[in-house]
Parts: C-alpha cells; sequence; structure tokens
C-alpha cells in the first residue's frame, strides 16, 4: 500500500515533468504517430514502391514497438541522474523511479497502438479476437520486462558513467537494424537468423505483425518465443545484481 | 532509547572526474573526515560546529545512510528523519503541496489526509497562494518553513538539521528557534549544525566542534566555543 502510494507520486512527478511548460501537453502523443502513419502511407505507396504487401502498415506497426523499447531504454538512462535533487537528500526505493518512468511511457505506447488499431482498420484488415488475446499478453509483458530490466542497468551504471546514454544511442541504432523492423523475417538467411533469435526483441516485433498486421512471415515461432523469453529473463536477473550492488552509493555520486 | 555510535569515520572524495586520457594517473582525493568518534544519548541536542569545508555536512550525510564512510561505522538505533536543510529533497518543478505529498511517500508514509494537511501549512506559515507555486520560486526561508513542517509530521526519533537557521529575517529566525525546540522536544536525538556559536549555546545541551577532519572538542557548549573561536582565531588566515 505504501509502495504503490509512492509508485502513485512518482508517477505523477515523471508525467509532470514530461510535459511541464508544454501547451500541448499529452496531445503530442496523438499528432506523433499519426502524422507518421500519413507519412509512411504517401511515401512507400506512391514514392517507394516496395514489394511488401501493404507495406506501410508494416512498418508502421514494428515501428510502435520499437518507439516503446527504445524511448524506454533512453529515458532510463537519465532517470535517477535527472532526479538527483530527491536521491541526494532521501533514501527510498529508486528503482520505483524507473517503474514510474516505464509506466508513463506504456500510456504513450497504448496511444500509439490506438492509431496503429485504427491505421489497420483502415488498411482493411480484421484484428482477430483470439490472435489478439494470446500475443498481445505476451508481447506487452515482453516488451515491459525488457525495458525495466534493460533501462535498470542503463540508469544505475549511468550513474557513475555519463557516458552511458550516448552509448546507448548508438548500440539502439545498431540493435534497430538487427531487428525485423525495416525488413520482413523470411528476407534473412537461414545462418543469420540462427544469431538474430536471440534478439529479445524478435518475438515482439513478430507478435504485433501478427495481431495488427494479419501475417509475420516468420512460420512457427514458439521456439523464438521461448529463446527472446529466457535472454529477457537472463537480463533481469542481471539488472538485479546490478542495481543491488551499486544503489547504496547513489546518493554520492548522482 | 535512542543512541547514535559514531566510531573512527573517515571519508574522502574524488576531486576530479577521470577522462580516457587520464588513465593510469592517480586519482586526485581529498580527505573531508580523517577519524571522527562520538555518542550521542537519549534526550541530547548536539550542536556541531565548524569552520566551512570541515565536513559538518558530510559527518551528518553519513549519519543519515545517504553517504557510506571509507572506514569506521556507524550504529544508530530509532527512526532517523532526512535530513534537513534548505534543499530538504523537494523537486523544483512541484509545487509545495505536491512536494508534501512526493514527500511523505518518498519516506514510506501513505498520503496525509486533509486534516493533516491543513494542520501542516498552518504550522508552515504559507500561504495559500505560496503553497500551490512551483518550489523553486520559494525563497530560502519558505523553503526552510515547508521543511519543517513535513519533517515535523514525520514524527522522526533522530532529527539531523543541517544550517537551517542561517536563512531569513529576524522575526523568522526567532521563529525557526522556537520550532526546533519544539521538535528537540518531541524527537529523542538532534543534531544540528551550524556556524552561530550562540545558538549552539543557547539551544544545544552538547556541542561537538569539527576542524581539518578531527574532533576539536566534544564538551558543554559554552567550553566547545570557547575552544572553536580561539582556534579560528589562530587559523584564520588558513585557505580552504
Amino acid at each position: 500500500m505504501k509502495r504503490f502510494n509512492l509508485l502513485k507520486r512518482l508517477f505523477h512527478l515523471v508525467f509532470k515533468l514530461k510535459y511541464s511548460g508544454s501547451y500541448l501537453g499529452i496531445l503530442w502523443s496523438f499528432f506523433n504517430p499519426i502524422i507518421m502513419a500519413v507519412i509512411f502511407t504517401i511515401v512507400f505507396k506512391y514514392i517507394l514502391k516496395i514489394q511488401v504487401e501493404n507495406f506501410p502498415l508494416f512498418l508502421f506497426s514494428g515501428i510502435v514497438a520499437w518507439n516503446f523499447l527504445s524511448a524506454n531504454l533512453i529515458n532510463s538512462c537519465f532517470t535517477f541522474i535527472k532526479n538527483h535533487e530527491i536521491i541526494q537528500k532521501i533514501k527510498f526505493d529508486y528503482e520505483m523511479l524507473l517503474m514510474a518512468e516505464i509506466i508513463v511511457n506504456t500510456i504513450i505506447f497504448a496511444i500509439n497502438l490506438l492509431i496503429l488499431t485504427l491505421f489497420s482498420f483502415v488498411s482493411g484488415v480484421k484484428i482477430s479476437l483470439i490472435i489478439f488475446l494470446i500475443h498481445f499478453p505476451l508481447m506487452l509483458i515482453m516488451l515491459l520486462l525488457l525495458s525495466y530490466s534493460f533501462g535498470l542497468i542503463l540508469a544505475s551504471i549511468t550513474v557513475f558513467i555519463r557516458d552511458i546514454p550516448h552509448f546507448t544511442e548508438i548500440f539502439l541504432t545498431i540493435w534497430l537494424y538487427v531487428s525485423p523492423v525495416f525488413y520482413v523475417p523470411s528476407m534473412i538467411p537461414d545462418k543469420i537468423m540462427t544469431f538474430l533469435i536471440y534478439n529479445p526483441v524478435f518475438y515482439p516485433l513478430i507478435a504485433i505483425r501478427k495481431i495488427f498486421y494479419q501475417k509475420d512471415f516468420a512460420g512457427d515461432n514458439w521456439n523464438i518465443f521461448w529463446i527472446n523469453l529466457g535472454v529477457i529473463i537472463g537480463i533481469f536477473v542481471l539488472s538485479i545484481i546490478v542495481y543491488k550492488k551499486t544503489e547504496k552509493h547513489f546518493p554520492e555520486y548522482v | 532509547m535512542n543512541k547514535i555510535v559514531v566510531k573512527n569515520i573517515s571519508k574522502s572524495f574524488k576531486l576530479k572526474n577521470k577522462r580516457f586520457y587520464d588513465i593510469g594517473k592517480e586519482t586526485i582525493k581529498k580527505e573531508i573526515l580523517k577519524d571522527i568518534s562520538f555518542e550521542v544519548n537519549h534526550g541530547e541536542i548536539i550542536g556541531i560546529i565548524g569552520p566551512n569545508g570541515s565536513g559538518k555536512t558530510t559527518l551528518l550525510k553519513i549519519i543519515s545512510n545517504l553517504l557510506l564512510p571509507d572506514s569506521g561505522n556507524i550504529d544508530i538505533k530509532g527512526k532517523i528523519s532526512p535530513m534537513l536543510d534548505i534543499g530538504i529533497g523537494f523537486h523544483p518543478e512541484l509545487t509545495g503541496r505536491e512536494n508534501i505529498s512526493l514527500f511523505c511517500a518518498l519516506n514510506g508514509q501513505n498520503e496525509p489526509d486533509v486534516k493533516r494537511f491543513e494542520q501542516m501549512i498552518e504550522f508552515s506559515g504559507l500561504s495559500e497562494e505560496t503553497i500551490s507555486q512551483k518550489f523553486k520560486y520559494y525563497s530560502s526561508g519558505m523553503k526552510v518553513r515547508l521543511g519543517f513542517s513535513t519533517i515535523a509530521f514525520l514524527k522522526p526519533e533522530i532529527v539531523l538539521l543541517d544550517e537551517i537557521n542561517a536563512v531569513g529575517d529576524i522575526s523568522f529566525q526567532e521563529k525557526t528557534r522556537d520550532k526546533i525546540r519544539q521538535l528537540a522536544k518531541n524527537s529523542g536525538i538532534m543534531l544540528v549544525v551550524s556556524h552561530d556559536v550562540n545558538f549552539v549555546k543557547d539551544l544545544c545541551t552538547r556541542a561537538i566542534a569539527i576542524t581539518d577532519g578531527y574532533v576539536l572538542a566534544d564538551d558543554k557548549p559554552e567550553i566547545v566555543s570557547y575552544k572553536y573561536l580561539n582556534y579560528m582565531r589562530e587559523h584564520k588566515d588558513e585557505k580552504i
């Protein structure tokens, strides 16, 4: 109950900081995906014709999932150092700050998913309830757990090494290209595929396409799900170790 | 019964961050606390005095478990309050009211109810208009007032105050003095960092002077302040 109260107050803080001084506030989270969807449609329907069925929707669904993850990771780098005023003075469960940050991003993700649903509706895709019920919770849980674990590692190390945000930016660029966001999984040669299935964002990207695009180009993919889940749990365990080891030094270095 | 035992504490800080071209060079460190030991018993109000940069705040931070000492150990019995100084741990972007809620939550309390809220705001002497303003627009005096009332609400057994009597006008200083007394009466132990020797003589039951990382004197406030003023007279030209 007290932990919930803390999370509520921290959520309020993070939310307020995100939109403080902005006129449109959370409305920005609607404009962004709408404009992106419009641009994709114009570019890939009329200018760059790609040989993938309904490519704008394919790309948009991938980008929505990717942006959620990358926003979480970039924000988490700054979560602790940005709130040094309170960390320097009060002992509390610092990881709750990261949770609050991820919850705020999840709200924005939900808005993006709403636009995505509209987009697939406009594109003539009928979303199947069964596929949604199976894959959506799994995708969401995996993205959240991955964001939290990886984010906690980044946030904790950034307190001591301020190069981490710069590193994360480059790392995310590389990661984006080894994830099936721009290309379909069936294009990947088998040799490379044996490595790519360890990419923990692989299944979530397949799942979001299954739901909102009705095609995933990956065939039977439950083995990818289990491998991804294993990798994510590994990162989670590592993040707990890193956090427990570093947390007591935060007030001095933050 | 609350008690603080501080034993052979030392603490140093890195002065410069290393860059990649500094690898192999020695890290420049400054020893702030060299060897500090003392004990505080229930019912005592301790004044900690010392020149700028002598490590008074560092000592309070170590006692409140925010900083880890390089060596030595600390034993504390009692619920310790967050260290009260001008910043206190309020967020500059939140209003006074929001900060009270956040502060209580951060210290493991539930949201104060409306009645409590009103009592706290009443106690702080801040107007409704001020309390709805962002904390960053507060004057130092307002910040301390708000800090005081929230700390008092937490009902701590051990209170740590850092240099809070230095701000505000004369009438405000009078008021804080009364409030500090009130807070001291309601709690078990109070540690007050101050430059103001008269303030310490007036309020405290015992004083500790810290100079150059060591305990210079630990005795009745009159004796300690006499020794401290003598020390300061001898060292007045020293740079920190």
